[in-house]
């Protein structure tokens, strides 16, 4: 029987085993997919991330709204309306932004469409300076209208100046906006765009730019002679492309028949920066440092009262990159925030820094001589981020914001009740420290080779109760338990004479086994035999005949002190 | 002892099942044999469905008319002479669809009178069905009736065709590898086109990977691959020049067990004299 069913069960393992193999048997493949995902001659789709359908469906899209806003801006150049040329560059910022983040994305360097992203930026940035200049040459106008009726001469001659540095920076807008044309209208046609507004805008940046060609003419032609008959007045600079806080050197020459010890005006951009005298002969200089100013394109001339102007010379300037820093911590119930302000390593001065806690714009601190800055604030309890944030509005600076500072803000309180949570956590500790302890302390071991080691000395035994006296004389008794003394009083004594590991663990079996190869064995089997059926199963009778057995086998170990 | 012997009998046959079913597959590329998702075990199970002719001797060929043979894969070289038998096929008004993208197929194309060409060149493209730029998809750009409700097809580290007139063409987004990816110039590809040879017509697609298992069911393929399959009356399918024939091992002898009538009678035979044998055994061991 036993046989058979080993038999069955082996035989359904059997059939369990081949049954999981059956499940694989029809392939041939006994690994994972995705080890052989690519083969030579294709990759399987399974195991292969899938593509963001949208991106690749965007790119051309995205190209073709980019060559049309260009024309939707050059006709707002056209009509003046500067508010909506301003609008649609944001717009055409966005589209950019896109553009480039889709040819990153999609892995498309070195592919015609990046080349056509980077001329796409190209453009952006031209025809950004070309809402500024236009708006600006238009600001020239309404200002030649009030210089004119205000009889200023001076001012006047700023205008032609300026002027004509914006005439000149537009004409070069145009060739560098025509240098792309062919490309980019070559790559947009490729990939089927209609090309046609991005060619008008083309047209319209030339009819622009010829307009104010030929308004600058007029009014050079009426302003720009105002000379003195016999004196003549020269300016230069240098460097000609300057950064924040370098030194523009502006140094310029009156010639005539008294040139020393007269007052100079040194204009930037048809703003009197400084008058300076001439020396003796007719020399002048000064140190302008780049400050407030735009990044860009810039007119220096020099005026000599209302009677000589010199030519416009032009400098750049170029805009650097920002970077700031913060610290905070809490001081009382006050946040101190502190850090700094500096470009390519040059410290930004006197410059703005707004703070922003929780990302709302809070206070703004002004810069030292150093670049550095330092405020309070009250944000009230909780975790708080603050961080700090730089806006060049009149800089020729890059904008920038400081790293986060994650800071939880705690009410203050130095009475006792703040120490009361690290005294409650105290004493806990404590409590449980001691309660565990005394919990782990050993307890007194039943093993009879303790006993011995315990006594020690004369003493090596210690007495044992004698469970004779105790035995109960009849059933009504605990006779199981009585029953239990007399096991581990004979199993004590044979482990006192007798190797006997672990004896209190001993079953009586095993007990018994290990009595068996001595003169007694028999005697404490006969004992175990009586004992069994008392203790276990339940009788409640023999416990005379149990008791003399005790006594025999007791006797067969001998004394109990070996 | 009997009992037991028939127990160990039960399990011996279900081992040589299992190992015979295991056997049977490969792992070769486009084998009708492979289950795995490089195998066109799927394909050619609707294909026996449909009862399709499979040719495997060009002679086949010969006198049948309103048919379309599928060459998938091709890996083996056409000789003028198989060149000159399936121009034939066309010229009669067959129709002959040839998928490959590894140049063999140009070898078929070179003996009909077409100017279509493989471009033995990989093609990627932006516009993929998953990161892998091999994953390209093509779109239809013609009427034809193979491509009656396939919006998009997934192709599977196709090649590019030549010449021809357009069925499926990609993106513009797309472009022929040119030993790595420096200096790529996106534009449209063809993927699969049509020739007018005499009565018949010619199809080429770049792309034999769109008949595999894992791609039957991408995107629009199945649709296309059931077009295909309805096109002509009759359906005949290369076993001569495609891999979808390749086997390897015991797989081989296995299928001409299978294929060969005398295979399989002395086979049959020889299992019912071992039977015939295993019994007597038993009867005079009591």
């Amino acid at each position: 029987m036993t046989r058979w069913l080993r038999v069955i069960a082996i035989g359904a393992l059997a059939a369990v085993a081949l049954t999981m193999i059956a499940l694989q048997a029809a392939s041939p493949q006994l690994y994972s997919g995705d080890r052989d995902a690519t083969t030579l001659y294709h990759t399987n789709p399974a195991y292969q991330k899938p593509a963001d359908p949208d991106q690749a469906s965007s790119v051309v899209p995205t190209m073709g709204e980019l060559l049309d806003i260009r024309g939707t801006i050059l006709l707002d150049i056209r009509f003046k309306d500067f508010d909506l040329a301003e609008q649609d560059l944001r717009e055409y910022l966005e589209l950019t932004k896109n553009m480039d983040k889709l040819v990153i994305n999609l892995d498309m360097e070195d592919t015609d469409i990046a080349n056509f992203s980077k001329m796409n930026r190209q453009d952006l940035s031209t025809l950004a300076e070309l809402v500024n200049s236009t708006s600006r040459f238009e600001e020239l106008r309404q200002l030649e209208v009030r210089y004119r009726d205000d009889d200023n001469p001076t001012q006047l001659y700023a205008v032609v100046v300026e002027g004509e540095a914006i005439r000149t920076k537009s004409w070069a807008l145009l060739n560098q906006y025509r240098g792309n044309q062919e490309d980019q209208t070559g790559i947009g046609q490729k990939y089927e765009q209609n090309t046609t507004r991005y060619e008008q805008s083309v047209d319209d940046f030339t009819t622009v730019v010829d307009g104010m060609i030929g308004e600058q003419a007029d009014r050079r032609r009426q302003f720009g002679n105002v000379q003195a008959p016999n004196e003549t007045l020269s300016v230069s600079v240098g460097p000609g492309l300057v950064a924040y806080h370098d030194m523009l050197h502006i140094s310029g020459n009156l010639s005539g028949p008294s040139p020393a010890g007269k007052t100079v005006g040194i204009f930037v951009d048809a703003e009197e920066i400084v008058t300076q005298n001439t020396g003796g002969d007719g020399r002048f200089r000064y140190d302008y440092q780049i400050d407030r100013i735009d990044a860009g394109n810039h007119t220096v001339f020099a005026a000599l009262g209302k009677s000589a102007y010199s030519p416009g010379v032009a400098f750049s300037v170029k805009s650097l990159p920002t970077s700031l820093s913060l610290g905070a911590f809490q001081n009382g119930s006050m946040v101190e925030y502190s850090g700094a302000l500096s470009a390519e390593g040059r410290p930004v001065t006197d410059a703005p820094v707004e703070l922003i806690v929780d990302g709302t714009a809070n206070q703004t601190v002004i810069t030292d001589g150093k670049g550095t800055y330092s405020a309070l604030f009250e944000p009230g309890e909780g975790r708080h981020r603050f961080s700090t944030r730089f806006t060049p509005a009149g800089y020729p600076l890059g904008s920038s914001e400081s790293e986060p500072v994650m800071l939880t803000v705690t009410r203050e309180d130095t009475g006792i009740s703040s120490l009361l949570p690290a005294l409650a956590v105290l004493a806990g500790s404590i409590g449980t420290a001691a309660w565990y302890l005394r919990r782990k302390k050993p307890e007194p071991q039943d093993d009879p080779s303790l006993h011995r080691q315990a006594a020690g000395g004369g003493g090596r035994f210690p007495t044992l109760p004698d469970p004779e006296p105790d035995f109960p004389g009849d059933a009504k008794d605990d006779l199981s338990g009585a029953a239990r003394q007399l096991y581990q009083t004979l199993v004590l004594v044979f482990s006192w004479r007798y190797p006997l590991d672990h004896p209190s663990s001993r079953t009586p079996r095993e007990f018994c086994g290990s009595a068996r190869a001595y003169p007694f064995g028999e005697r404490i089997r006969r004992f175990v035999t009586r004992y069994e059926p008392v203790r276990y199963g339940g009788v409640e009778e023999g416990g005379d005949e149990l008791l003399a057995a005790y006594r025999d086998a007791r006797d067969g170990i001998g004394d109990d002190r070996p | 002892m009997r009992r037991l012997l028939w127990v160990a009998a039960f399990f011996v046959a279900g081992i040589i099942l299992l190992l015979s079913l295991h056997l049977s597959t490969t792992t070769a590329e486009f084998s009708r044999y492979n289950t795995g998702w490089n195998g066109t075990s799927d394909l050619f199970a609707t294909l026996e469905e449909r009862g399709a002719v499979f040719v495997t001797d060009p002679q086949q060929l010969d006198g049948v008319t309103g048919g379309l043979l599928l060459v998938i894969a091709p890996d083996t070289k056409f000789t003028p002479e198989e060149g000159e038998r399936y121009r034939r096929f066309v010229t009669s008004g067959n129709t002959l669809l040839v998928a490959d993208d590894f140049g063999t197929g140009n070898t078929l194309l070179s003996g009909l009178d077409t100017e279509i060409r493989f471009i033995v060149r990989n093609l990627s493209s932006m516009d993929r069905a998953t990161g892998d730029p091999g994953s390209v998809i093509g779109y239809p750009s013609g009427n034809h009736t193979l491509l009656s409700g396939v919006g998009r097809v997934v192709l599977d580290r196709p090649s590019a065709l030549e010449k021809g007139d357009p069925l499926i063409r990609t993106s513009m987004l797309s472009w022929l590898d040119a030993g790595g990816k420096k200096g790529v110039e996106f534009g449209k590809y063809v993927v699969m086109s049509e020739d007018r040879i005499g009565a018949g017509e010619l199809l080429a697609l770049s792309d034999g990977s769109v008949f595999i298992n894992g791609m039957l069911r991408t995107g629009e393929n199945s649709r296309l691959i059931e077009n295909i399959l309805v096109y002509r009356d009759t359906l005949l399918v290369d076993q001569t020049h495609s891999r979808t024939a390749d086997t390897g091992g015991f797989i081989s002898i296995l299928h001409v067990v299978r294929g060969e009538i005398l295979f399989r009678v002395i086979v049959i035979c020889a299992l019912c004299t071992m039977i015939a044998i295993f019994f007597r055994r038993g009867r005079n061991g009591g």
